[in-house]
């Protein structure tokens, strides 16, 4: 019996195959993708496990220092607890500038790296470098800190240069998401792992640990509980160090303020000595400036009296020169005068001569008559003697006096000697006067009268000699004078002329002196313009001064309010599904799991129908040999167990072959596909016996059963009937041909085919199915990808119509929202701020985290199209709400119902569900701006969605925007939809996945009824081969049906897809993202075109065994 | 020339140590409008002879002609073209398509040739215009036979192969079936060679060839051939 089923195993060996494949496929399928998950969560526990991922994360606003971690380490449950410096920074790395990379200290204990390539650092100034990201041409290179970071980043680091030595993984970063960042292009490009010497910072940004008991495997009920046992006492331990921070910080601060204060009064200070100064000096300015007046007015004034001077000096020396001309004039005059003078002078003598002559005539007379009175005389000879004697004594003091005189002295000696000798006569003539006055005596009278003539004539000569004396020595004292005038005359000119020389050198000299004051004056000047240029300066500078002291003043009194409003420290306390990686692990394996769920369902049927065709022609071609066997005496459960021996071993050996390749390939496969997003290990094998083996026994019953079912019927039959041939099958009339008018219209050949395909219900519906499920499973492949491409075209180009997010660091009020707006009027088409919260919204039961939105004066216009199938959604008024469709989905809401937001820490408020719009990607409840305030208490507004201006480079206006220091960080919409897109790049995978399934689905079932089709029709084909059928025309006769059952399981295919993609879709359904349901026409296309392919590769491969059907030996036999 | 000539024909099974000889230097004629028996034991090569007259199969050495054409040299194609417009082919299981009725199978052979007899018309000949709308299943042994003759005829072939016609058929309904065959080669002189074991039937025939061990034993040639009606096996 053995040999017997080994033998049949081996004629029928294609379709032994196919019950073999078909398992294996089914058992590989199911268990591959079960397995995936649990490989890949496998992997993920290995890995954190190795590398002791942190189970709680701590953070601060206030950072956390060596005492926190030490603390923490000390802290019960706390296996390992480590601080960790990280921070972002700009980096010309890989050829690129200015990249934004996330920069870590190394770590030792949690988070471990894993070293991808190259070694660990040795120096402080190298690095390690993201291996996702770089790949090993970046060893040995350099990342260098771009000078263009802020002052407070490049103060944190070390060194400037960082030499890449190794490669790694981060457990941090398990998949490509990098995250964001509030400097640069505001996404981080790669991360690199620094020694903690090389960051200065001098607090921890973050502080991981790792607890103990946390063994459970990754995202276990086991290891969340264990990790939620230990929360609590984390969060108490954190307030409480947040709190010892805060005071530090405080202190230090107010250390800081209180220092700044004392240089601020310093400052102060010696800005007011430095005002005194400045008063000081221009005070002193001003005197040298009135001096300088002064001295202009002393030099004018000098001026004035030198020119005076002069000018006097001048008019005296020209009054000399005219008085000296006037008195040359005079003397010329006088000489003139002196020579009429003279001349009369001589005249007079002249007529003293005559007058002496007529004198000495007279006295000749005189003496004739003194002769005469001679002997008269000799009497008074003596008197007249001593007359004589005195008259000498007179002559000679004349003599003595005309002495003097130099020149004229002999005439005058002369004269005086005429005088003398006139005397002589004179005494002569007195004494013969006296002897005529004695002879005569009567002429006494006469003589007296003589006598008193000659002595009036001696008197008037006397007196004319006196006067001529007089005149002489007026004449001789004005020559004298004259003389001397004259000699005066060149002393005078000598003088004038020394005058004027004199003059001239005063001038010079006063205009020597002058020159010299105003030399000194215009120095003085010039002096004065310096010192007032260097006070103006030093007066700019003082105000400079003042201003910045003003500044200081403004920053410490900001310092001192800072202080005031320091922040108390926002802690948190945060698990793993924090991590971007470890949260998008779990859904991404989920979907795995989703797809895991539905399609081996379907290898199922295919499986069972499979086996159930397969055998039943098993039976029926061997029908005989059944027959035979009965005959002889076996029993019906001795030939059922030949064939169950025939499917069993076909679906054990399927089972083995499919789960060991299911559970070994597709994990991997799968894998391959997520490596696009988690490159960070190898997945690890992972085998499920009891899944295995459920499954596989699972196949093997549908399989016995099939067989049994098969094999029941035909061996149910009298050994007589199964060895008489089973006579053909009749022929039979299709509900068509009772439609004669359509009937009548189809070729020929085409009714055969609809008769033929209509001929095996069993058949029919089998490759309806499996058609059906080969264009449902590529419709669910397709559909999924449509759905999530969807949600992001929806969501980006429908929804979605500002280009980007603003997020604050501080409130803005309406104010500082203009100054904003007016600073980036160039980056900023249109601009809508908005205040937004988390908050739980609950409705009837179920309770969704959701945004909570208020638009700030204004509505969404523009920014956010809400709208639904009938047009825009209203923005709300108070009191109401407008949600979008997932969250009312999720929460059973519609239009007209209570809706309640229940924020931490503050009552709930309910508001009617206005409107519910369409939104893709997280929940949104908007409000009015009152109905905010009302749940929130608080309307900081810190969030702005930008419309940049038409045709603007968009990441040229985030970059402005980021540049402003108001703004944290800015998120351009492209940016989040490229990585979005990015992400869900993998999708083409699975999608592949799924189409090399159903491609593997439709071929097994094509191929196994096209061969059965073949084999049970042989004659039929032989027949019309021999009839003269052309190889394509046997071709067509053959595949027609074929085609027509294709296309019939295609059309059944699309709604089984349909109802099989909302089925998965509803599977991997993700909080906060609305799937939008849907498969694009174009799927349809391709999933169409894809199972035709599928059925024109099998038609393909099945002509070639009609081909090799021989005619001659298909008719002879007779079986 | 006669109309079938067989010219050294050989044709060869397998290879080396399993190499069977079907046929070895057959040679024989058969005259247009002849019926023609070809009687040997099972096994003698007598269907390997019709496979390769009728253009279904290859033969190994020799020749053979079909009203002046060498059929042996033809390619695939040719040899479809052959059997669809010049041989009809009647076979011992009928061998008629299950899923058509009477009248489709003989319309699914008369459709394929170039000047057919309408198919209504040779069903009606052949006895069954009453029949025609029926399936095979729901036909009698002889009635399949009938269609199935009908279908050969239908296409007007210059050459009727039968093999075994008979062979499933009981004696009477046997010998209306060469009744059939005999009547419509008078007829239509048509050439007909039926192949059988039955050497009962050469006595209707024009010629006899005797096949033995793949050989020819011996072909004779009868003027004046039985009417069937008058055989008796």
């Amino acid at each position: 019996m053995l040999k017997l089923t080994l033998r049949s195993i081996r004629r029928s060996f294609g379709r032994y195959l196919a019950i073999l494949l078909i398992v294996a496929l089914g058992v590989g399928f199911f268990c591959g993708l079960r397995l995936t998950k649990t490989a890949m969560l496998h992997t993920l526990d290995r890995y954190t496990k190795r590398l002791d991922f942190f189970d709680l994360r701590l953070v601060s606003t206030l950072g956390l220092t060596e005492a926190d971690v030490e603390a923490a380490a000390g802290l019960p449950g706390v296996r390992l607890a480590e601080g960790s410096k990280a921070t972002d920074v700009l980096v010309n790395a890989a050829g690129q500038t200015d990249l934004v990379y996330h920069c870590i200290s190394l770590p030792t204990q949690v988070n471990r790296l894993k070293l991808q390539s190259g070694r660990l650092p040795e120096k402080p100034d190298e690095c390690l470098a993201d291996a996702w990201n770089l790949n090993k041409a970046v060893l040995g290179s350099e990342i260098t800190i771009s000078e263009k970071n802020e002052a407070d980043t490049l103060d944190c680091f070390a060194h400037r240069r960082f030499t890449v030595v190794g490669l790694v993984f981060s457990p941090l970063y398990l998949n490509f998401e990098r995250g964001g960042s509030s400097i640069g292009s505001g996404s981080v490009s790669a991360y690199f792992y620094v020694p903690e010497d090389a960051l200065l910072m001098d607090y921890y940004t973050d502080l991981y640990l790792k607890l103990s008991g946390t063994d459970g495997a990754v995202y276990s009920d086991r290891y969340d509980s264990a990790v939620d046992a230990r929360r609590a006492e984390v969060e108490a331990f954190l307030d409480q160090r947040v709190a010892l921070r805060y005071d530090a910080i405080r202190q230090e601060a107010q250390d800081r303020l209180d220092e700044a204060k004392d240089k601020l009064d310093s400052k102060r200070a010696e800005l007011e000595d430095a005002k005194a100064e400045l008063a000081d000096g221009n005070r002193q300015f001003a005197d040298a400036k009135q001096a300088y007046e002064d001295g202009t007015a002393a030099l004018a004034d000098e001026r004035a009296e030198a020119e005076q001077l002069l000018a006097d000096a001048k008019a005296e020396l020209e009054q000399s020169e005219k008085t000296l001309a006037a008195q040359k004039r005079s003397l010329e005059q006088s000489k003139r005068e002196l020579a009429a003078a003279e001349e009369q002078l001589r005249k007079s003598a002249e007529a003293l001569r005559q007058a002496t002559e007529e004198y000495e005539a007279a006295s000749t007379e005189l003496n004739g008559r003194i002769a005469a009175a001679q002997t008269a005389r000799e009497a008074a000879q003596a008197a007249v003697e001593e007359k004589t004697a005195a008259l000498r004594a007179a002559a000679e003091r004349l003599t003595a006096l005309l002495a003097a005189p130099e020149r004229d002295s002999e005439a005058i000696a002369a004269a005086a000697a005429e005088a003398d000798r006139c005397r002589e006569e004179l005494n002569a003539a007195s004494a013969q006067l006296l002897a005529l006055i004695a002879q005569q005596q009567a002429g006494a009278a006469e003589l007296q009268a003589a006598q008193a003539q000659l002595e009036a004539g001696r008197q008037e000569l006397d007196r004319q000699q006196a006067a001529y004396d007089a005149a002489a020595r007026e004449i001789a004292r004005n020559r004298t004078a004259l003389t001397t005038a004259e000699q005066q005359i060149p002393q005078a000119e000598e003088a004038i002329a020394a005058g004027w020389e004199e003059y001239e050198s005063r001038k010079a000299e006063a205009e020597a002196r002058l020159q010299e004051a105003q030399e000194a004056l215009d120095e003085a000047q010039t002096e004065l313009r310096r010192t007032r240029v260097e006070l103006d300066e030093a007066g700019v500078e003082l105000r400079r001064g003042q201003l910045r002291l003003d500044e200081a003043q403004a920053e410490y009194e900001e310092g001192l309010q800072e202080l005031e409003s320091l922040d108390h420290g926002q802690s948190y306390v945060l698990d793993r599904g924090s991590n971007v990686g470890y949260a998008c692990y779990e859904s991404d394996s989920d979907i795995v799991e989703g797809v895991s769920r539905v399609f081996p369902l379907f290898f199922f049927l295919v499986a069972a129908l499979v086996c159930i065709t397969t055998m039943t022609r098993m039976v029926e071609e061997q029908r005989t040999q059944a027959g035979v066997l009965k005959a002889i005496g076996y029993g019906n459960a001795a030939i059922l167990a030949q064939y169950l021996l025939y499917s069993g071993s076909a679906s054990v050996l399927g089972c083995a072959i499919g789960s060991l390749l299911g559970s070994w390939f597709l994990p991997k496969m799968i894998w391959q596909a997520y490596n696009i997003m988690y490159g960070f290990s190898d997945i690890l094998w992972a085998f499920d016996w009891p899944l295995v083996l459920i499954s596989s026994l699972a196949f093997l019953i549908c399989a016995m059963a099939a067989t049994w079912y098969a094999c029941g019927r035909a061996l149910s039959r009298p050994a007589a009937e199964l060895l008489r041939a089973k006579a053909p099958r009749a022929g039979r009339r299709v509900l068509l041909e009772r439609i004669p008018f359509l009937w009548r219209k189809l070729p020929f050949l085409r009714k055969v085919s609809v008769r033929n395909v209509l001929r095996d219900r069993r058949r029919m519906v089998m490759v309806i199915l499996g058609i059906g499920g080969c264009t449902a499973l590529l419709l669910t492949g397709y559909g999924i990808r449509d759905s999530i491409t969807g949600v992001i075209d929806y969501q980006f180009e429908e929804v979605t119509q500002y280009d980007m997010t603003v997020n604050f660091h501080r409130a803005m009020d309406s104010s500082v929202q203009e100054v904003f707006l007016a600073q980036h009027a160039g980056s900023i088409g249109s601009a809508r701020f908005l205040r937004q919260s988390t908050v739980d919204a609950s409705a009837s039961g179920a309770v969704k985290t959701v945004y909570a939105v208020s638009a700030v004066s204004g509505t969404m216009e523009g920014f956010v199209d809400q709208h639904d199938e009938n047009g825009p959604v209203p923005y709300p008024g108070d009191g109401e709400c407008v949600i979008n469709d997932g969250l009312a989905d999720a929460l059973k809401l519609s239009v007209g119902d209570r809706l309640t937001l229940r924020p931490s820490g503050r009552a709930e408020a309910t508001f009617r569900v206005s409107g519910i719009f369409r939104n893709y990607v997280y929940h949104y409840v908007y409000l009015s701006e009152r109905g905010y305030a009302d749940v929130f208490g608080n309307t900081d507004v810190r969030l702005a969605l930008i419309c940049a201006p038409e045709g603007a480079d968009l990441h040229a206006v985030s970059a402005d925007l980021a540049s402003d220091e108001q703004v944290s960080n800015v998120m351009v919409n492209v940016d989040q939809r490229a990585r979005i897109e990015t992400m869900l790049k993998s999708m083409n995978y699975i999608v592949l996945v799924v189409i090399v399934c159903a491609g593997a689905l439709a071929f097994i079932v094509l191929y196994n009824l096209t061969n059965i089709s073949i084999i049970e029709r042989m004659r039929e084909i032989a027949t019309v081969k021999v009839l003269g059928f052309y190889d394509r025309e046997t071709d067509q006769y053959v595949f027609r049906e074929n085609w027509i059952l294709t296309v019939l399981g295609l059309i059944a295919g699309y709604p089984m897809g349909w109802a099989l993609h909302r089925y998965v879709m509803k599977q991997i359904r993700i909080d906060m993202i609305s799937f939008d349901t849907r498969i694009a026409p174009l799927s349809l296309l391709y999933a169409a075109g894809l199972t035709l392919l599928f059925g024109l590769i099998v038609n393909l491969a099945m002509r070639r065994r009609l081909r090799c059907i021989h005619m001659a030996e298909a008719l002879k036999s007779g079986e | 020339m006669a109309f079938v000539e067989f010219q050294n024909v050989c044709k060869t099974y397998g290879a080396g140590e399993a190499r069977i000889d079907a046929l070895r230097d057959v040679s024989f004629e058969i005259e247009q409008g002849e019926i023609c028996v070809i009687v040997g034991a099972s096994g003698a090569g007598k269907t390997t002879l019709l496979n390769i007259l009728g253009g279904m199969d290859r033969l190994s050495e020799g020749k053979v002609f079909l009203d002046g054409r060498e059929i042996s040299a033809c390619s695939a194609k040719q040899l479809t073209e052959y059997r669809r417009h010049s041989v009809g082919f009647v076979f011992q299981f009928y061998n008629l398509l299950a899923n058509m009725t009477a009248l489709e199978n003989v319309e699914i052979a008369a459709q394929l040739c170039r000047d057919p007899l309408p198919a209504a018309e040779v069903l009606r000949a052949v006895g069954l215009g009453e029949r025609m709308g029926n399936f095979p299943a729901e036909l009698s042994g002889g009635e399949q036979q009938r269609v199935a003759i009908a279908r050969a005829l239908a296409k007007n072939p210059r050459l009727l192969l039968c093999d075994e016609p008979t062979g499933a058929l009981d004696d009477q309904t046997g010998k209306q079936i060469l009744k059939l065959l005999q009547d419509q080669s008078r007829e239509k002189h048509m050439t007909v060679v039926i192949i059988t074991h039955n050497s009962a039937l050469t006595a209707m025939a024009d010629r006899v060839i005797r096949i033995r061990n793949g050989g020819i034993a011996g072909v004779t040639t009868c003027d004046s051939p039985t009417p069937v009606e008058q055989i008796v096996w």
